[in-house]
């Protein structure tokens, strides 16, 4: 039972991860007073790049592609959703914030059998900015288990349930911004998308990648959405009572997320990381000691 | 000069299930422009906020592997035309190619040129052209629905014309691309090069060069 | 003569005999080493259990005590497992070409490493610890000129370890009068409330001693030139075991002095000695991180990764509780497990192309998979990433952090964990992945022999990361009788694990779940993968280089392959700080001081009569204030 629960909790992450991405151009589109594809347009590019046929330079390639997804996929499992969960994990923070690096580290050997040194290029850079990100989130962690004593999500969003006043957002202003800020890198979107820069390094890591590869590769980037505003959610935003109140949530914090993209021009690598760590480090780290002090 | 090969319609159209694909495929399109020639500039128009490509699902992407169609704007020199149709055998396959312009078509206004080609349909098959010097965004948009609507149909079927007559093509493009050098190769052994390289049919490019070098 | 002097005394002896009658036939020197390993393991299995048994070994002025303890026997059974891997993957690795003829002097070291587990005074430690010492002195330098420099520089830091060491004994001689190592530590660790001081004092020698050999605080940079420049298949046995002694002492002396009855000063429920000793902990983590960020040679970013890794034992041993303990064991048993791995795979590439440059590499999984799979599980499980065994021992040690609320300090080892995922990454893409060189074209895979030891760990690896209690379970029951000498009671006294799951502070997770969520999740795309069409194989150099033909340009892939100053950006923002702190150069200046100062002296006394007469007469007048005193 809990293999068919896991199961559709892999495909409604891929799902809703895609109509967010669909949502995501809308907003680009508008704030560029265009029209803008329709919202179902990542439905179609993936089923299309999945029609196409595609080429490799070796397993590993194939191999890395599908731990890539695989582990991202597996993140998504533990993510609890309004309190509901495939199977009773209780959705441990450090577990998912471990599992999705593979999605990098994954697609990373994947790419890097290709042969081509721009995707190298772009691993490099977007393992530099990972570093960025990733100690102010884990601050974050840190500051609320200093608060709650609790690394278990579905714990931190029952904590949070009395309403608006109980939310970290509110409770925790400063590590909010910070996981605005970190959660903005995470996702890989302006000014911190150096990694993918099509004009400097052809999208750096997809650049050997076609057809079935390619799709995996959206698909990656769609449950990344969903698992990342998800935590954020859960972390912050006091979860929710039901599912689709959920989706909203994650739905604002995106948008948000698209809107600072459509402003922005790109970091560079270094520039980018030094920010992160200046302002959401700082941030984070001045919110855990707060909270040490006060809980 | 061999002939292309005759084949009938039925044979080389879509099937029925390749053109539920289609549906998907002709409402998600990715560029890669190879901007070959001055037609290039009438893309960003197209694609920025007044004309708006990206509502068509058409939007543009780096490198040949990700993209469906590879749009030739402008005029095709010799050296470009190798690259060109090195780019366009590094795609997967379904693609399309979108002659962009009045110089793929017949020459345009550098049909007397001794460093352009004159019909790019000899050297790789063109699927939809555009014509005009340049067109303008409406044009543009025009043939590339008009592209959607071929493959929506199952009748966009260059690529399979490549690989049926793959003979004709490459004797097309062997006969022009001989006239150029690489520039940084010694030149004596350019020609030797070439040959050697033709007669392993892959065109294996791992080994050392002639020139010895590491 | 019983189980435990057995192996004590028939160790060197084999050694000895093997040097003596087979320095012609080498291979019967390494066989004769495997089968010593196997014995080694066979008498771990032979002790387990047997807590009473202890023996004495009288050499006239003296008598070694030697004590099966659990603690003892626990690191004695991981290291002989590790071991007989390593004798196994050296027995191949030793051929003709490469040998290094080290294999007696490694068996001699095999004695003196199960003298310091299961020593039972003091003298027996110091002798043991001195004869690790140069043995694997001579072990590293292995008769080549560059080896020797790094093994001058190992011994010294050693030297200034064993003056410590020596400096404590005498300490603690004059205070508790007993040479005993439980007795002594007892009795001192009573003697807190009357001489503080005193206590601190022996403390901190031991710790000197013992971060220096763990290259631990100010003395991380060992490892990077003994690692590189040991034989390749001791690299492992060094990163493995030997780097681990100074952490088994830590918890074997030091630790027990800050039991229940110590009786100064505490931050935040732990010692404040030990408090600081996590600082300096998570400092190397992050140091040693951003160090191995940096190299361009495979075995000193791996040694510099191993120094990285100590740190974050030495944070778990710092919250001095129960579950701490326990969090640090597991974490160097994990660590020898996949260093191991990773080593034995460097040492298999080095066997087959004889480089170890990063730059010169490129492209080798093409053509020995299993070395390239040995390597990624290894570089998996050393990033922390499930379902590998790495990241349970993480997760314990930030537990353990959670237990003392020590949060700032968690924030350097999530720091150097994340940091660890670049030089991880480059490593696998600058050895395995990217381009092939022409002149590794034809590299056959690694020989059989090897293949094998590195499939027995891959699967130790995969194992311990599936079944945590694989490994947890026997740290548990060793670290029961520790209780009374650790501190029981309070958060962190129990460590509640089964095969599966381990119940920390903050959370409980379930490693065996996730790792078969994993294992569907990959199952799942699989499918999905082969719903799309199909895919075609295409050349090496048919990349997407914006349609020049790199042959043309005669491109070759040695050229093509990106390896050279990977992370350019990011040493470009940590190299100021990491200029501005170099312990180098005060390492240096000191060095340099010593010279001169020595360098007078000989002066001095080289200079005829004259030098001489003052010397003596400055030591006799010395000698008769001492005396008369």
């Amino acid at each position: 039972m809990s293999v068919l629960k896991s199961i559709l909790a892999g495909f409604a992450a891929m799902a809703v991860g895609l109509f967010f991405m669909g949502v995501g151009r809308q907003i680009s589109a508008r704030l560029q007073r265009r029209v803008g594809p329709p919202l179902w347009q990542p439905y179609v590019d993936v089923i299309k790049c999945f029609a196409r046929k595609s080429t490799s330079h070796h397993f590993i390639m194939d191999l890395g592609s599908m731990m890539g997804l695989a582990g991202l996929v597996a993140a998504a499992t533990l993510l609890p959703v309004a309190g509901w969960l495939p199977f009773p994990s209780g959705g441990p923070l450090i577990v998912i914030l471990y599992l999705m690096p593979i999605g990098y580290l994954g697609m990373a050997m994947g790419v890097s059998a290709s042969g081509n040194p721009l995707a190298a290029i772009g691993i490099g850079r977007a393992l530099t900015l990972m570093v960025g990100y990733e100690v102010p989130f884990a601050i974050l962690l840190l500051s609320i288990v200093a608060a709650f004593n609790t690394s278990l999500l579905s714990v931190m969003a029952q904590v949070q349930s009395g309403g608006l006043g109980t939310w970290n957002a509110v409770r925790m202003p400063l590590g909010f911004i910070a996981a605005l800020i970190a959660m903005q890198a995470m996702l890989a979107e302006k000014p911190f998308d150096a990694m993918i820069a099509p004009a400097e390094i052809a999208s750096g890591p997809m650049v050997e990648l076609g057809g079935k590869f390619l799709g995996m590769a959206f698909l990656q980037h769609a449950v990344s959405i969903y698992v990342v505003t998800g935590l954020v959610v859960n972390m912050f935003l006091g979860g929710a009572a039901s599912v689709p109140v959920f989706f909203l949530k994650q739905l604002v914090l995106f948008s948000l997320t698209m809107g600072v993209n459509g402003i922005f021009a790109r970091f560079r690598i270094e520039q980018a990381t030094a920010f992160l760590w200046l302002s959401a480090g700082s941030l984070a780290l001045v919110q855990l000691v707060l909270n040490l002090i006060l809980y | 000069m061999s002939d292309m090969l005759s084949i009938s319609r039925e044979e080389i159209l879509d099937g029925r299930w390749e053109r539920i694909l289609n549906f998907f495929r002709s409402r998600s399109l990715w560029m890669l422009y190879y901007c070959t020639g001055c037609g290039a500039i009438e893309l960003p128009p197209s694609m920025t906020s007044r004309f708006d490509l990206e509502r068509f699902g058409i939007g543009p992407m780096a490198t040949p592997r990700q993209s469906d169609i590879l749009l030739i704007t402008g005029y095709i020199s010799l050296k470009t035309l190798k690259r060109v149709v090195r780019t366009y055998e590094q795609m997967p396959e379904p693609k399309w190619v979108v002659g962009f312009g009045s110089c793929p078509i017949n020459g345009g206004i550098y049909w007397d040129s001794y460093a352009t080609v004159n019909h790019l349909e000899k050297y790789i098959p063109v699927d939809v052209s555009i014509a005009g010097c340049m067109p303008r965004p409406q044009a543009v948009i025009d043939g590339l629905q008009k592209l959607m609507r071929l493959i929506q149909r199952g009748e966009a079927v260059g690529y399979k014309k490549y690989q049926l007559n793959n003979q004709w093509y490459k004797t097309n493009q062997r006969e022009v691309l001989e006239r150029t050098e690489p520039v940084l190769a010694p030149a004596s052994s350019a020609r030797a090069e070439k040959r050697a390289r033709r007669a392993e049919a892959a065109g294996a490019l791992v080994g050392e060069p002639a020139g010895g070098a590491s | 003569m019983n189980a435990l002097l057995l192996p004590l005394l028939a160790l060197p002896a084999i050694g000895i005999v093997s040097l003596l009658l087979f320095r012609r036939a080498r291979v019967l020197q390494w066989l004769l080493f495997l089968l010593a390993a196997g014995a080694l393991v066979a008498t771990a299995a032979l002790l387990y259990g047997r807590w009473e048994l202890s023996a004495g070994l009288s050499l006239g002025v003296a008598t070694l005590g030697f004590r099966n303890t659990p603690l003892g026997w626990l690191f004695f059974a991981f290291s002989s497992g590790l071991t007989l891997f390593i004798a196994l993957f050296s027995l191949s690795y030793n051929d003709r070409r490469h040998s290094s003829g080290v294999a007696p002097l490694w068996m001699i070291l095999l004695a003196a490493t199960m003298g310091i587990f299961f020593a039972g005074d003091w003298i027996a430690f110091l002798v043991a610890w001195e004869i690790m010492g140069w043995t694997s002195f001579f072990i590293i330098a292995h008769g080549r000129e560059s080896s020797f420099r790094a093994s001058i520089y190992y011994y010294t830091l050693s030297l200034i370890g064993t003056a410590a060491l020596l400096a404590a004994l005498f300490t603690v001689w004059r205070l508790t009068g007993t040479l005993d190592l439980d007795g002594s530590l007892a009795a001192l660790a009573a003697l807190w409330t009357a001489q503080p001081g005193a206590v601190t004092l022996v403390a901190l020698l031991l710790a000197v001693s013992f971060l220096a050999k763990s290259a631990l605080g100010p003395f991380f940079m060992w490892p990077a030139l003994a690692h590189a420049e040991a034989p390749d298949d001791f690299s492992a046995y060094l990163s493995g075991v030997m780097i681990k002694y100074g952490l088994f002492a830590l918890v074997r002396l030091v630790l027990p002095l800050f039991g229940p009855a110590y009786a100064g000063a505490t931050v935040q429920g732990t010692p404040v000695f030990l408090y600081i000793l996590g600082w300096i902990g998570g400092l190397t983590a992050v140091w040693g991180t951003l160090l191995a960020v940096r190299e361009n040679d495979m075995k000193r970013m791996m040694a510099y990764s191993t120094v990285s890794n100590m740190g974050y034992i030495l944070v778990a041993l710092s919250v001095n509780t129960v579950f701490g303990v326990a969090a640090a064991l597991f974490h160097i048993f994990n660590h020898m497990i996949f260093k191991g791995t990773i080593f034995l795979s460097l040492a298999a590439v080095k066997y087959r192309t004889g480089e170890r440059q990063l730059h010169r590499l490129g492209g080798l999984a093409y053509r020995m998979p299993v070395t390239f799979f040995a390597f990624l599980i290894g570089i998996i499980a050393a990033a922390g990433i499930p379902p590998m065994s790495g990241f349970a021992s993480k997760w314990m040690v930030i537990q353990s952090l959670f237990s003392r609320r020590m949060l700032l300090l968690a924030v350097p080892v999530l720091f150097a964990s994340t940091a660890s995922f670049m030089y991880l990454y480059r490593g696998l893409h600058g050895i395995y992945l990217g381009q092939l060189s022409p002149r590794f074209r034809d590299v056959r895979p690694a020989p059989p022999l090897q293949m094998l030891a590195m499939l027995l760990l891959m699967l130790a690896v995969y194992a311990v990361g599936t079944f945590p209690g694989l490994a947890l379970l026997p740290i548990r029951d060793a670290l029961a009788g520790l209780q009374e000498v650790i501190g029981a009671g309070g958060v962190g006294s129990q460590i509640p694990v089964t095969l599966g799951t381990i119940m920390g502070v903050s959370s409980r997770i379930n490693l065996t779940t996730v790792s078969f969520v994993f294992l569907g999740s990959f199952i799942g795309v699989l499918v999905l993968y082969l719903l799309g069409k199909r895919r075609s194989r295409v050349e090496w150099l048919d990349t997407y280089t914006a349609g020049e033909d790199p042959a043309e340009w005669n491109m070759t892939p040695e050229q093509y392959h990106y390896a050279y100053r990977f992370y350019e950006p990011f040493e470009k923002m940590i190299n100021p700080l990491l200029e501005r702190l170099s312990l180098e150069r005060a390492y240096e200046s000191l060095a340099r001081s010593f010279r001169r100062l020595s360098g007078s002296v000989a002066r001095a006394l080289s200079g005829g009569g004259a030098g001489v007469a003052v010397a003596l007469l400055a030591l006799a007048v010395i000698l008769i204030v001492g005396v008369a005193r």
